[in-house]
């Protein structure tokens, strides 16, 4: 682990790494800020950027990105009430209201410290558990992996929220399909429709920017944020911000909740599909139950605590879900499943051989984690009073150039003006599936893993003479198709237990 | 219970028409004349896939909903903002398509304009000027900068064949 983090720090203490993180804070920092667009915007406005660098600059620059994007997210939750990505929705419970009592500085603070402890915590923890994860899972074989594609597709599907796994099903199936778009692997031209632009497939990059920066500017337009009058709000908090400090006592208030929700918000981003949402949720809702009488009445009201534990979380939560990532090659969230993309098309292939074939990028990721922690303390806090004057921005100035970025991305890259075109026509559909309320991001990580499942069937199926015996045969193989199973079917099973519990409550 | 007052289904009826579609378009696969073809062809995973989003989009056309939803499509739809939103789209199309007559510069000011315009933004010096720094911003940054190519368009290569030419050229 020493050499492999000499590695690391030799990658990502160049001073073009450290230029990156710093990039990435910034970057992410102002376009996690801006409400309706969050950390996968912020990483897909991006992904045309890290296009010229090498796997490990575009890789810091990304995770700079996240991290930053997470930070600006909670900065508006704080100071406007709207948080710019749904891992910030917690903060704004307790940050806002404690801005609006003209402590803007200290929740800015309290979301800065938790978010650093959070990430520190966090990174720690990648450090000791990714390579023992992917030591083990480096006797893989191909049955392996198609199980855990499967398993990849579905667990973001059954973690969705209530009566949405059904919807979320739906979504990673149309990813999936969309991924057959073509050239399969042995050659063979489908769904083409004699198109020549089609025969490489539908780019990922156009995918994931129609169906998130370009849909989410298209979806602020149609709920008519665009005309709410958030700049004078945004103007009141940018400049009555006040003191940064905190006091002693304060810090002995708000230390032990963010240790407790920092471990907690790890193992809960681990989970593939639970993500910073869930885990700020969990952190709230524990500090909650546990705080004090006292205590648990300023909850809502502008609590410490309930500002410390979801940005604590939500930031242990962002690290956590590197694990599948970079241990099974399996995205933990929508966010992650971007990453991967950019990864593939680096012609890296994420997973247990990227501790073996790529130990640069490997440890340059997670070392730059921590610096991107550290970038956001040191050099991101002093500047929130200055950066977060972008919230004064007219949008309706800002949302024609965010759509001009993001249909650039994507001609800058491939220089086809149908990709544009094709861009325009994914965007709207992608904003017809959100009016429906069907989540869009399982579609995103069904697109990327449907190549590598298909890939690793066709393989294990020739190793197997044609025979599915492996889906049993192999423990491993078995044992990750259980897991499949009992996470497609928890779901059901609790929703049947809740309501047999309910209707034996109104019996008696 | 109205069909169309719950979002869910008509998701999941499109889900199945696309499906359809697909499953309909899997038959022109062709099928390869290599070995392991016999147990895994390029219309395996199509035809899979088909008949699970089938199975899946007849699920929740069929289900019994266990709750109504807070609002219903008419209401969601009935209280958004179209008009600014699909002058969007529009602009956004006509960028597309009139790109390689028009060229970076001149289509990127027009989509840049009217999206400010349709926005709702009244002042035209700063409708013109800013999209006038963006387009000059962009085209300095990619092309000087990067040494991207950057497409001039048909107009500018008719109007002046010789700059044209040596700009893209250099």
């Amino acid at each position: 682990m020493l050499e492999g983090l000499q590695i690391g720090l030799s990658t990502a203490l160049t001073p073009v790494n450290l230029g990156m993180v710093l990039l990435g804070c910034f970057a992410g920092t102002f376009i996690g800020m801006l409400p309706g667009l969050g950390p996968v915007s912020a990483i897909a406005l991006m992904i045309p950027v890290t296009y010229g660098l090498d796997p490990s600059s575009g890789m810091i620059l990304m995770a700079g990105v996240y991290y930053g994007a997470v930070f600006g997210g909670s900065t508006s939750a704080i100071l406007i009430n709207a948080p710019g990505v749904s891992g910030a929705v917690a903060t704004a419970f307790d940050g806002h209201p404690l801005a609006m009592k003209g402590k803007a500085g200290k929740a800015l603070a309290i979301a800065a410290y938790g978010s650093f402890a959070g990430g520190t915590i966090g990174a720690v923890f990648l450090l000791l558990f990714v390579p023992v994860l992917a030591r083990a899972s480096l006797s893989f074989h191909s049955s392996d992996y198609f199980a855990l594609m499967l398993f990849g597709c579905t667990a973001i599907a059954a973690f969705s929220g209530k009566g949405q796994v059904m919807k979320a099903m739906c979504m990673t199936l149309l990813g999936l399909m969309l991924a057959t778009v073509g050239g399969d692997p042995s050659g063979v031209q489908r769904f083409t429709f004699g198109i020549t632009d089609f025969y490489d497939g539908i780019s990922f990059l156009l995918l994931s920017m129609a169906t998130f920066a370009l849909a989410e500017a298209l979806m602020v337009v149609l709920k008519g944020a665009h005309r709410r009058r958030d700049n004078d709000v945004a103007a009141g908090g940018a400049e009555r911000i006040g003191s940064l400090a905190l006091s002693k006592s304060e810090v002995g208030e708000v230390a032990p909740v963010i240790g407790r929700s920092s471990v907690l918000g790890f193992f809960v981003g681990i989970l593939p599909g639970a993500g910073a949402t869930i885990a700020s949720f969990l952190a709230y809702g524990m500090e909650r139950s546990i705080a004090p009488a006292r205590a648990k009445k300023e909850f809502g009201q502008g609590s410490k605590r309930g500002l410390a534990a979801p940005e604590a979380a939500n930031n242990a939560a962002s690290t956590g879900s590197f694990v599948p990532l970079l241990t099974l090659g399996v995205p933990g969230s929508a966010t992650t499943a971007i990453m991967l993309g950019a990864l593939l098309s680096y012609g890296v292939q994420p997973g247990p051989r990227l501790y073996v074939d790529h130990p640069d990028v490997f440890w340059a990721v997670i070392v730059s984690m921590y610096f991107g922690n550290v970038i956001l303390l040191v050099l991101n806090l002093p500047l929130i009073p200055f950066i977060s004057r972008l919230l004064l921005l007219p949008r309706r100035l800002l949302t024609p150039m965010i759509l001009f970025f993001s249909l650039m991305g994507v001609y800058l890259v491939s220089f086809n003006t149908l990709d544009l075109t094709l861009m325009v026509v994914i965007g709207v559909v992608a904003v017809v599936v959100r009016l429906l309320d069907f989540p869009v991001a399982p579609m995103l990580l069904g697109f990327i893993l449907g190549g590598m499942m298909e890939e690793n069937l066709r393989r294990a199926l020739l190793i197997w003479d044609g025979s599915w015996e492996f889906l049993w045969q192999r423990p491993i193989t078995a044992a990750i198709m259980a897991i499949t199973l009992l996470t497609l079917l928890l779901p059901v099973i609790l929703d049947r237990l809740a309501r047999w519990r309910a209707a034996k409550t109104n019996e008696s | 219970m109205n069909f169309l007052s719950r979002k869910d289904k008509i998701g999941a009826a499109l889900l199945l028409a696309f499906s359809l579609i697909y499953l309909r378009f899997a038959f022109d696969i062709p099928t390869s004349e290599l070995p392991e073809s016999e147990f895994f062809s390029a219309r395996t995973l199509p035809f899979a896939l088909s008949a699970c989003s089938i199975a899946v989009s007849m699920t929740i056309l069929l289900r019994r909903s266990p709750e109504r939803e807070g609002e219903g499509p008419a209401t969601a739809l009935r209280n958004l903002h179209w008009a600014p939103a699909g002058g969007l789209v529009l602009a956004m199309l006509a960028y597309s398509m009139l790109f390689g007559a028009l060229g970076f510069h001149l289509a990127t000011f027009l989509f840049l304009a009217a999206g400010f315009l349709i926005m709702g933004e009244r002042r035209l010096l700063l409708v013109a000027g800013l999209s006038l720094a963006l387009v000059f911003a962009t085209w300095l940054i990619t092309s000087v900068l990067f040494g991207m190519y950057i497409d001039s368009g048909d107009l500018i290569r008719f109007l002046f064949p010789v700059e044209a030419g040596v700009a893209e050229n250099a």
